[in-house]
């Protein structure tokens, strides 16, 4: 467990060392969301106050404040890393060295992320405070304390997701590009941008059944309190199950890959 | 005058030149252009899911009707696009990290035009530029704006204006690297602010609106052209809106020679 | 080895380099391991200074080919990136034909080059007369003269064939003749080279040589080269010059480096029966050893007392003297300048 514990620790210091850029991702955190909850400060504006897409106004609010930044802490960027060890022939030193290479990966960034996760709670915090001095919205405490975990499993979720699509890399050799392309559907696929229902109730239906919305619009609707705790209890194992199914996947397509990879050595 | 007109005529021919290499370069991958041209795509999703709620909510962006967004939201990805082809600027700070400006140095000619008019990317810019020209065209014709010469000569002026703001601003973003370990940040940060442009400044309170306008100008980069066009620009803001280009530019070229200035003490 | 010319003055016209107290410093910053010291360089970060090159001096003349030695980190890119304006140095002057180069004028830029073995110029993806073609451009090449030189260098090359590939495609020897060959288009009259041959097998090493020979020959360019590899400057240079720590340590022929810093020599001889190993302890170090012959290091003094002593011991069918290997004493040459 301890060269586990190492590498998260790394992870945490590494992404202290350039101060400039902590400040600065900061700020770019917060910009797109200032924009968006002008836009829809305008369009419930127009439209007399009624709820748009099955959200209320503080709603909608407290969804585009945090989606913006869950979808930017979930987002681990995993997909490049694999890419370039796997390209770069870095993996070779992973083979030989006693890791677990998705373990070592996965509590990598992790530790990457716990500095974002403190980040996270004084967004969530700060939005909660400012909702609640603005329009008065209360949130369950009860939907705080389910939102964490759920947001947890959900960058556990989303590693597992894009590290599947990583190991395509095993196959393709030109696939930054598509990994951009991908990153960034899936955003939008999961509502990290919009609420998935703005997309219309056909998406929305289907979104229940994929893993996408679990990593971004199902936390934030349980924090938003559009699902009740019960059912918030159920996205969780939702959750849990589909980390289950795609890391039995992730390791299946990797163990596929490495084969190949040590048949044509790399 | 004879001496500056040869060195104008060496500057458009060498431009050209680099277009032409750089069209040639990426024709010889059509993979990859194609895989760029996906990728502007995926983020012209979002953008365009903006333009989808303002019209299919009908609403009106402060005075603007949702067919007078469509210029403002074609505008922008244009923008975007000419951000995209000017890849001379925007790896600048890659560029700077591995050394690549010391070859770049020892030949004649500015600097600062050899590297950031050296390279185009055509996949990231193509896909922008015609969905935005096509924007641009299809809002001018449901607002009934005439198609006079004047109005389109009024339009391409500010839109001329933007290219520059678009330069000028990209090429501050990317010589930050001279002055910041880690240029990633920044990126992030001035992607953010250049998607404020997503929709038209009308939507912005009016301190957003101040200072996208005065102290950090980036809404004359997509909002003044299809202002012009709908009547909706003052005298001072069409002053305006010329004149910060030229001092963008000016501060541009500025920030380029200090940068190089450190870049010619730092690198080892 | 080296004649001042009296018209060689700082601020007198003359073609070639003229170097005079250069030096260059560099600031950076330390991180000691661990999380603690992460947060403590997000408030506060210490300065630390490193001298890459210390006052230096040197005149190269017009069509010299001068070799540039020393270890990793001695100061030889830093002074190449200075003498082509890529750098500006923290103190003193130079003067490249006339010319202070990091003022980087026009006129300046037209006559010289620099060339970098791990720094490209061409188009990856494109073949690399594009490359030339642009280069033609920027540097306004006359038709003619564009042609007469391609086909010359080309020639001198041998890359005729490769001329259509894709650069990407080519091996390293390859396109590093092709990033000479852009690279001496315009036909420059000084070339700064650090470390053309670096990366490349024995045959491209030894094409790049006989060319940058021939190309000097023809057209007496001044060049000035780094290298790692001593056959390099061995065979191009007359003059070198070594550099150790950021200080120039040797101005002179690499014969002479032998004679100033080894004493030593080493004796081949051939016996005309088996001669025990253990024989021959006395006389000096036995650097190889087999019945019928033996290699004896001794010192320099000591060669003619070592030989009449070997031939009163032993049968001595044949013998020869050789000098230590030049690259032990070069290695004691950047000792010395630690």
């Amino acid at each position: 467990m301890g060269k586990y514990k190492t590498v998260f620790f790394v992870g945490v210091s590494h992404s202290m060392e350039y101060r400039f850029d902590f400040f600065m991702s900061l700020l770019s955190t917060v910009f797109p969301i200032i924009m968006q909850v002008f836009i829809w400060v305008s369009m419930y504006g127009s439209s007399g106050g009624d709820a748009m897409y099955g959200y209320t106004f503080p709603q909608m609010i407290m969804y585009v404040v945090v989606a913006g930044a869950v979808s930017k802490f979930t987002n681990t960027g995993i997909e490049y890393m694999v890419n370039e060890d796997i390209h770069s022939g870095g993996i070779a030193g992973y083979l030989v060295r006693p890791v677990n290479y998705i373990g070592f990966r996965l509590c990598d960034i992790l530790g990457n992320k716990f500095a974002s996760m403190i980040t996270m709670v004084f967004v969530t915090m700060g939005a909660l405070l400012l909702l609640f001095l603005t329009v008065d919205f209360v949130v369950p405490p009860a939907a705080v304390i389910l939102f964490f975990p759920s947001l947890a499993l959900a960058a556990v979720l989303n590693f597992f997701i894009f590290f599947c699509l990583s190991t395509l890399a095993f196959w393709l050799t030109e696939i930054g590009n598509f990994f951009h392309a991908m990153s960034v559907v899936i955003m939008v696929m999961s509502g990290g941008v919009f609420p998935v229902s703005v997309f219309g109730s056909t998406y929305e239906d289907i979104s229940r059944y994929i893993p996408l919305t679990y990593t971004v619009n199902y936390p934030i609707r349980i924090l938003s309190g559009t699902v009740g705790v019960w059912e918030a209890a159920e996205v969780l194992c939702v959750q849990l199950i589909w980390i289950f199914m795609l890391a039995v996947l992730g390791r299946f397509c990797w163990h596929l890959g490495l084969k190949k990879y040590v048949a044509v050595g790399g | 005058m004879k001496e500056r007109l040869h060195e104008l005529k060496w500057y458009v021919k060498v431009a050209i030149h680099f277009g032409k290499l750089s069209l040639q370069s990426t024709m010889e991958y059509p993979l990859n252009f194609a895989s760029g041209v996906c990728v502007e795509l995926a983020y012209m999703m979002i953008k365009l899911v903006y333009l989808y709620v303002v019209l299919s909510t009908g609403m009106k962006v402060g005075s603007l009707t949702p067919d007078m967004v469509i210029i403002f939201v074609g505008t922008y990805i244009f923008m975007t696009g000419v951000w995209m082809l000017l890849s001379g600027v925007n790896s600048i700070p890659e560029q700077v990290v591995r050394g690549d400006l010391d070859l770049l140095m020892t030949k004649p000619g500015s600097l600062q035009f050899l590297q950031t008019f050296g390279k185009y990317n055509f996949a990231l810019a193509f896909p922008n530029a015609a969905v935005g020209i096509f924007l641009m065209a299809g809002g001018w014709k449901r607002c009934a704006i005439p198609v006079t010469i004047s109005y389109i000569g009024v339009f391409v002026l500010y839109l001329a204006a933007g290219i520059v703001l678009t330069y000028s601003f990209g090429l501050m973003a990317a010589l930050l690297v001279f002055w910041v370990t880690s240029l990633n940040a920044v990126s992030t940060l001035y992607a953010a602010l250049w998607d404020y442009n997503n929709m038209p400044m009308e939507l912005y309170p009016k301190v957003i609106k101040q200072t996208g306008t005065f102290l950090l100008p980036i809404f004359l980069v997509t909002n003044w052209s299809g202002m012009a066009v709908l009547g909706k620009l003052d005298m001072v803001q069409m002053i305006w809106g010329i004149a910060v280009p030229v001092f963008a530019f000016i501060l541009s070229r500025l920030m380029w020679k200090a940068g190089v200035r450190r870049y010619t003490s730092a690198n080892g | 080895m080296q004649i001042a010319l009296p018209q060689c003055r700082m601020g007198a016209f003359m073609e070639g380099i003229v170097v005079k107290n250069l030096t260059r410093d560099f600031a950076y910053y330390e991180k000691e391991a661990g999380m603690k010291s992460s947060v403590k360089n997000l408030f506060h970060r210490t300065k630390q200074v490193r001298h890459a090159v210390k006052n230096i001096s040197f005149e190269i003349q017009k069509g010299e080919m001068v070799g540039f030695l020393g270890p990793n980190g001695a100061g030889k890119t830093t002074t190449i990136k200075m003498l082509s304006g890529i750098l500006y140095p923290t103190s003193g002057e130079v003067q490249v034909n006339g010319y202070v180069p990091w003022e980087r004028k026009k006129e300046f830029k037209k006559q010289f080059a620099y060339v970098a073995g791990q720094k490209s110029q061409l188009w990856v993806n494109l073949p690399a007369v594009d490359s030339f073609a642009l280069n033609k451009s920027i540097y306004e090449i006359p038709d003619a003269q564009y042609r007469q030189t391609l086909d010359e260098l080309v020639e001198l090359f041998g890359v005729q064939e490769f001329l259509k590939v894709q650069v990407r495609r080519l091996s390293l020897g390859e396109r590093m003749k092709m990033e000479m060959i852009a690279a001496l288009l315009h036909r420059p009259k000084i070339i700064l080279l650090d470390e053309p041959t670096i990366g490349l097998d024995f045959i491209a090493q030894n094409n790049i040589r006989q060319f940058l020979k021939d190309y000097n020959r023809k057209n007496g360019a001044t060049m000035l080269l780094t290298s790692h590899y001593l056959k390099d400057i061995e065979e191009l240079c007359r003059r070198t010059m070594v550099i150790s720590h950021g200080d120039l340590v040797y101005d002179g022929t690499l014969e002479q480096i032998q004679d100033i810093f080894s004493k030593k020599r080493i004796l081949h001889v051939h016996w005309n029966s088996p001669v025990q190993k253990e024989a021959l302890f006395l006389l000096g170090t036995v650097k190889s050893w087999e019945p019928m012959k033996a290699a004896l290091e001794v010192d320099d003094t000591a060669v003619a007392q070592t030989i009449h002593r070997l031939f009163t011991m032993f049968s001595v069918g044949d013998i020869g003297i050789e000098a230590a290997p030049l690259e032990e004493s070069i290695a004691r040459l950047y000792e010395q300048g630690a």
